[in-house]
């Protein structure tokens, strides 16, 4: 992947190469163009790219190379194909090059249809800046241009054909890249084309990469285009991505109130310059019309609520439940760590419940536990791209951390990962996979344990294990015990969308394992695939300490909490007894909820409060890799929304809470990372992740507008032209809502876009980077708050946890199967399948059999059934899609997780199944293609 | 008039099938075989090669002896070794491949079982253009009778060497005839290009050492072991070895395949072999090599037709397809036929043949159908020398060659297309298939 800052002893062996008679130094093993673009000159290219290499199939960045000084002649070389070895001696300068270079713009020209101004790229276009980069001005080509048909690729990307100059690098980044299938090059000459054997939707879940892949606009956002503005009239801020726990960095971008559209931020060590399609398409909950607007109250007679009267109210009731001792809170991995905190101190930490399901708390918690005193160390995606061997228990990585996939992929293709795959069905990544096994998660964890044991010393897992394995696993324990303890970068992968406690504690004792080896390996690599952008963070503010979501169920039911403040969270996605939670929260006094949309918790509520999206207020998640990052405020929040953290701070404030005192100088975002940093040590370096809000640079603030936007006036232009429109006040963050400002380049987390004089497209972070495609001028923004340990840990034995809440019903005449949970890129995360794009994408809610079960419970693919699950001793109806996927074990069924229809379903069960009744009409509307 | 026994051709008749087995050894054949591998260490087989001078028949003439001596061998080395015979031939004006595959199959079979045992290579390719289809039957015949004699399979006549030969039916396209791009189609791939280094001889097919070899350079081979490497050598009038078909095309009197010493003048070919040109006709030209070499002129005709004499001329012998143009063809429309055939065949991967040789055909076709306009002359040299030299590879450089010695020995044709409004010949040729089935 990106390569490393060359390390000080490297420094001094670097080649010299000489550019136009001044000598450069170069890192080793870099070529010609990444030597000059490496020391900021400028050379124009299309085919090259960091991630993707050199092809040499535009050739427009070839340069002048001479072979001594004697040499006057030179030769035209493509620059990206020719290694910059010391002494070589370039000139990009040379006129011959420098025409070469303009005719190949002047061919490229010939048949692209020239319409900039009806194009979605016009203004960050790579062909624009190259264009004008050759100086080609003049057509001379006086014939009739080809045209292609464009195809409909689906909801997330348009497609223009005729705009293409053929740089491969879709297919590149498609294919060879990501190992995608269904994007491809077709005919030859000046025909070739690429796109679809035939028309639909792009398969691979990264395909929105190639709106930034692609140099022009053949490949663009189809979520943008229905809202469009131009580059320069975007108002943007950094972000992190909000629909998984990897962090990805992210660039939202804002226009006249509406969020249009996400980019991906580059950060070596994160994200690269990737985003997957759900953090790149699923941004358009925050414009949905399910947004709450105003503060409302649904029981209380203060009519019509407002901020001021509803503060005070709730003020009042949260002071009278403190003082009974029946308050209490649930916080969210979906909230900035400094909502969760403000709530934590409003309710007291024994009242505080983080907001995750119990047993994702109980994995997550057991998780940190284990990182704290282990030398295993919590990986980076940038770590997993060259890991030597994987194995993964329990997740499906394609749709729980996507991006976790794109960076295997790179392991497998280029670091030659032994892959070990344990998920419940053939996945996207099962073609790179040297072992892949379908198993349910207590297998999984069994196949976990046969490894231990086999790392351990023993020739054969012990009969118990092999017993309960299918008997093609055996030889697989081997291997991947073999692989494992060969590797030099071994890297365990555990999920939490199983909700699986025993997947997760299978992967600690293979790290234990071979950490604890003779002569094994010093800093085995984990990673835990996270739901949401906070599970990390809030979890290690709870510490495991707080109430659990049973707990407190039992608490309301028994009258011993009256009160309950509800952050950005519906409960209904946490809780197995969806009817036991709403008779509960019926018991409730006083329930309040802030939160962003409409949610069955949101109806329920007493005080419903309206909050600030993530890209509409500022704070900090944690990553699943255990990295602090700061998102910042892009836009105003809709209606009357504020960041929760300001919410319960006014009520903090105004219930005079213990300790409150200090809450009154909580003005920024940054005074409440300060308390937290101060409060917990383990979040002590938030602080220094990105500058204060009252940060300046030369006594300004850093516009979140482009220089070149259409005018300060303009922004609010919708509703309004008059003259001295004031932006909105900002106190928590350096940036302005504004075009003016400080015009320079600020520190790396403070980046709201990338530009640079003659680079107005995405290729533009060239500019930003030490070497292209290495980490970024500054640092790469971020800190990781747990760094592996120094010692070993402990643990010889060979545990196993399967499932044991519930047990095989026996003495059934129904067939009884294992309930799993299957996470679904489209449709398991709660806001991003509020975007119509995403909505779009989504599956509909289905139960996934095996044919054979299908055979035997009589029900046929695609139709749709009225199921009656009986578990333990309840009873679930459901009314679900059967779909059919021969590689699903035979006694496994999968719902999807994080569906409305499916949430109840929070750990996986056995269950009797019975086909009551079949819904003829939507099996024919579904059949429709 | 040069005479010569023929060699490669000595088997074929036209009107007659094939030698099979029985009379294909009859003739002699095999006994290359049993002598390489009963004597010959193949290191001693690659020795004989480069003393016999041997140069690719391809259209390179790269020393076949020095490619083989660049296969990495020893116990270290990458294994399996792939040869592959290169029956590509789409190259204008060339069907001497043609006439060897159709006429004596065994003899390439033969020529491949020498070959791979001087690389080591235990599998061969025979990869062929889809008109040659039943070419392939012929071959896949042969293979069948040489593997039932224990000239091909498991441990060959006793000396341990092993060696299967698979004929490939290529989908077609002239770029396949590019050695990498062959391998890539041969892989299954887009037939584009790869780049260089690695060379195939090191990194080839499926990444292993691989030999392309053109159809008549594997013919050569049976003949240089029975023959001696000195035998050889003199075969040649000029300083290359060997005999060579020449493929003639235009209006000659008799126009066809002539095998001859390599070597001998164009004049000689022209107006002695193939018995001067058509009446009424007078000789205005001819391109040596198929389509991506140099026009001659009448002033050239004394230049002999082999490598070395062509390389000093700053032209080059290619496949040794003749086209002889005659003073009733217009120069630019064969520049347009030419040229439509080379943006035809253009892969697609780079930018100056994809775009940049479909813009000379543009131009050609305003000037033979009367839009041409001062200038395009200079455009077309300009553009056809940016082109040429900074292609990905070679088929820009080929389509570079025509262009520019039309452009530069017959300026006057181009200038009066531009003068006088468009074409003033009566027959202009008639261009290649579009390729663009969908379009047409």
């Amino acid at each position: 992947m990106a390569p490393r800052a060359p390390g000080p002893g490297e420094m001094l062996t670097m080649p010299k190469v000489t550019i136009d008679n001044k000598t450069y130094e170069v890192a080793k093993g870099r070529n010609l163009l990444e030597a000059i673009l490496d020391n900021k000159l400028e050379l124009p290219y299309f085919c090259w790219h960091p991630e993707l290499g050199s092809v040499g199939s535009c050739r427009l960045c070839a340069v002048k190379q001479y072979r001594d000084e004697d040499d006057q002649q030179g030769r035209l070389v493509t620059s990206c194909m020719t290694p910059a070895t010391d002494g070589a001696r370039i000139s990009i300068a040379d006129p011959e090059a420098a025409e070469f270079r303009r005719s190949v713009i002047e061919w490229l020209m010939i048949n692209h249809p020239h319409d900039c101004p009806v194009c979605d790229e016009g203004g960050e276009c790579h062909l624009q800046d190259m264009t004008v980069m050759t100086g080609h001005a003049h057509r001379r080509y006086r014939g009739r241009k080809r045209t292609f048909r464009n195809q409909n690729l689906g909801p997330l990307i348009h497609h223009e054909m005729n705009r293409c100059i053929q740089c491969y690098r879709c297919v590149r980044f498609y294919r060879e890249y990501s190992g995608g299938e269904d994007l491809g090059v077709f005919a030859s000459k000046n025909h070739v084309y690429f796109g679809r054997f035939e028309e639909g939707r792009l398969e691979l879940p990264f395909a929105g990469n190639l709106v930034e892949v692609c140099p022009t606009g053949v490949f663009t956002d189809k979520t943008f285009h229905r809202h469009f503005t131009r580059k320069w009239d975007l108002q943007s801020a950094p972000s992190i991505c909000t629909h998984c726990g990897l962090g990805c960095n992210t660039l939202p971008a804002s226009r006249y109130g509406t969020l249009r559209r996400i980019s991906s931020r580059y950060n070596s060590e994160v994200n690269g310059y990737w985003l997957c399609d759900r953090g790149r398409f699923g941004y358009e909950y925050v414009n949905s019309d399910d947004r709450l607007l105003a503060p409302a109250s649904g029981t209380d007679v203060v009519a019509p609520a407002d901020w001021e009267a509803g503060t005070e109210v709730i003020a009042g009731r949260v002071r009278e439940a403190r003082e009974r001792g029946t308050l209490a809170a649930v916080g969210s991995p979906r909230a900035s760590l400094e909502a969760n905190f403000v709530l934590r101190e409003l309710v007291g930490a024994e009242h505080f419940n983080p907001g995750l399901a119990d047993e994702e708390r109980r994995i997550v918690t057991r998780f940190l536990e284990f990182l704290e005193d282990s030398s295993a160390r919590c990986a980076s995606l940038r770590d997993a791209n060259s890991v030597d061997a994987a194995l993964v228990l329990g997740a499906d990585v394609t749709s729980e951390a996507p991006l976790l996939d794109l960076a295997l992929t790179q392991a497998c293709r280029n670091a030659g990962c032994h892959l070990t795959l344990t998920g419940l069905r053939r996945g996207r990544l099962s073609k790179f996979a040297s072992e892949d096994l379908y198993l349910d998660p207590d297998q999984a964890a069994r196949f976990g344990a046969a490894i231990v044991a086999t790392l351990r010393g023993s020739p054969e897992p012990p009969e118990a294990l092999r017993d309960s394995l299918p008997p093609s696993a055996h030889d697989r324990v081997r291997h991947t015990a073999a692989a494992l303890s060969n590797a030099q970068r071994p890297l365990l992968i555990a999920g939490t969308s199983a909700r699986h406690r025993g997947v997760l504690e299978a992967a600690i004792q293979v790290a234990q394992a071979l950490e604890s080896a003779p002569g094994g390996t010093k800093e085995p690599l984990v990673s835990i695939a996270l739901a949401e952008p906070n599970t990390a963070g809030v979890a290690m503010l709870d510490g495991g300490e707080g109430p659990g979501l049973e707990n407190l169920l039992s608490a309301i039911e028994s009258g011993k909490v009256s009160t309950l403040i509800v952050c950005e969270n519906d409960l209904f996605q946490r809780s197995d007894n969806p009817e036991r939670l709403a008779l509960a929260l019926a018991k409730l006094e006083t329930l309040v909820v802030l939160d962003q949309m409409q949610t069955p918790t949101v109806e329920r509520a007493d005080w419903v409060l309206p909050v600030a999206a993530a890209a509409e207020s500022s704070g900090t998640f944690v990553s699943s890799e255990g990295r602090a990052q700061r998102f910042f405020q892009v836009k105003a929040p809709v209606g009357e929304a504020r960041a929760s953290w300001r919410v319960l701070r006014d009520l903090l404030v105004e219930s005079k809470s213990a300790g409150s005192e200090g809450a009154l100088e909580w003005i920024s975002t940054h005074h409440v990372s300060s308390a937290l940093a101060a409060a917990h040590a383990s979040f002590a370096q938030i602080v220094d992740i990105a500058p204060p809000g009252d940060f300046r640079l030369r006594q300004q603030r850093i516009p979140r507008l482009s220089v070149r936007s259409s005018g300060r006036n303009a922004m609010p232009g919708m509703t309004s032209v008059r003259q001295h429109v004031r932006p909105p006040e900002d106190t928590d963050t350096p940036f302005a809502f504004s075009m003016e400002g400080f015009q320079g380049r600020g520190p790396t987390s403070l980046l709201p876009r990338y530009w640079s004089p003659g680079w107005n497209s995405s290729e533009a972070i060239n500019q930003f980077q030490i070497e292209v495609g290495g980490p970024l001028h500054g640092g790469d923004p971020g800190r990781r708050l747990i760094e592996p340990g120094n010692r070993r840990s402990g643990s010889d034995g060979v545990g196993l946890h399967t499932v044991s809440a519930s047990t095989v019903p026996t003495g059934k005449a129904e067939p009884v199967l294992m309930f799993c949970g299957l996470s679904e890129i489209f449709g398991s995360e709660e806001t991003s399948r509020r975007a119509p794009a995403v909505a779009q994408s989504m599956p509909p809610a289905y139960v996934l059999l095996n044919p054979d079960t299908a055979v035997s419970l009589g029900v046929m693919e695609n139709g749709r059934y009225e199921l009656l699950l009986g578990i333990e001793k309840e009873f679930r109806q459901l009314s679900l899609t059967v779909r059919i996927d021969p590689t699903l074990p035979i006694h496994v069924a999968a719902l999807p997780a994080g569906y409305p229809e499916t949430s109840w379903w929070q750990a996986p069960c056995w269950a009797t199944v019975e086909v009551t009744g079949r819904r003829e009409q939507a099996e024919q509307e579904e059949a429709k293609p | 008039m040069t005479d010569i026994t023929p060699v490669l051709t000595a088997n074929i008749e036209p009107g007659r099938a094939p030698l099979d087995r029985a009379g294909y050894e009859q003739a002699g054949g095999y006994a290359a075989v049993r002598k390489a591998l009963d004597e010959m260490s193949p290191d001693q087989l690659l020795e004989l090669v480069k003393e016999s001078n041997l140069r690719g028949r391809g259209g390179a003439g790269f020393p076949t002896g020095m490619k083989w001596g660049f296969v990495p061998q020893g116990p270290d080395s990458p294994t399996p070794k792939y040869l592959i015979a290169n029956g590509d031939e789409m190259e204008p004006g060339t069907f001497k491949d043609r006439l060897l595959i159709h006429g004596d199959p065994h003899q390439i079979v033969e020529g491949m079982i020498l070959s791979a045992y001087a690389v080591r290579a235990p599998v061969g390719y025979i990869f062929l253009r889809p008109e040659y289809q039943r070419g392939a039957d012929l071959l896949r015949h042969a293979i069948a009778e040489a593997e039932a004699a224990g000239y091909l399979g498991k441990n060959i006549l006793g000396s341990g060497f092993d060696l299967e030969l698979h004929p490939h039916v290529s989908a077609g396209r002239y770029i396949c005839g590019e050695e990498t791009a062959l391998m890539n189609a041969l892989e299954g791939r887009r037939p584009n290009p790869r780049s260089r280094p690695p060379y195939p001889a090191i990194s080839g097919l499926f990444g292993k050492p691989t030999i392309v070899q053109n159809i008549e350079t594997l013919s050569c081979v049976p003949h240089i072991v029975n023959h001696g490497a000195r035998w050889f050598r003199r075969l040649g009038l000029g300083e290359d070895a060997g005999t060579k078909l020449y493929c003639v095309s235009g209006k000659v009197k008799r126009p066809g395949i002539y095998e001859l010493p390599i070597g001998v003048t164009l004049r000689e070919l022209v107006f002695e072999h193939c018995g001067g040109m058509q009446d009424d006709l007078e000789f205005k030209a001819a391109i040596p090599g198929g389509a991506a070499t140099m026009l001659m002129t009448p002033e050239e005709l004394d230049t002999r037709l082999d490598f070395t004499s062509l390389d000093k001329a700053g032209n080059r012998l290619g496949t040794a397809g003749v086209i002889v143009i005659d003073d009733r063809t217009c120069i630019v429309g064969i520049s347009l036929n030419l040229q439509s055939f080379f943006a035809r065949e253009s892969c697609g991967w780079c930018t100056p043949c994809r775009e940049g040789i479909s813009w000379i055909v543009d131009v050609l076709r305003d000037l033979e159908e009367g839009r041409g306009e001062p200038g395009d002359t200079e455009l077309l040299m300009r553009e056809m020398k940016m082109i040429g030299p900074n292609a990905f590879c070679a088929l820009a450089m080929g389509a570079e060659g025509p262009m520019v010695s039309a452009l530069e020995k017959f300026p006057e044709e181009f200038e009066t297309h531009i003068s006088s409004g468009g074409c003033p010949y009566e027959n202009p040729p008639a261009l290649p298939l579009n390729g663009n089935r969908d379009q047409e």
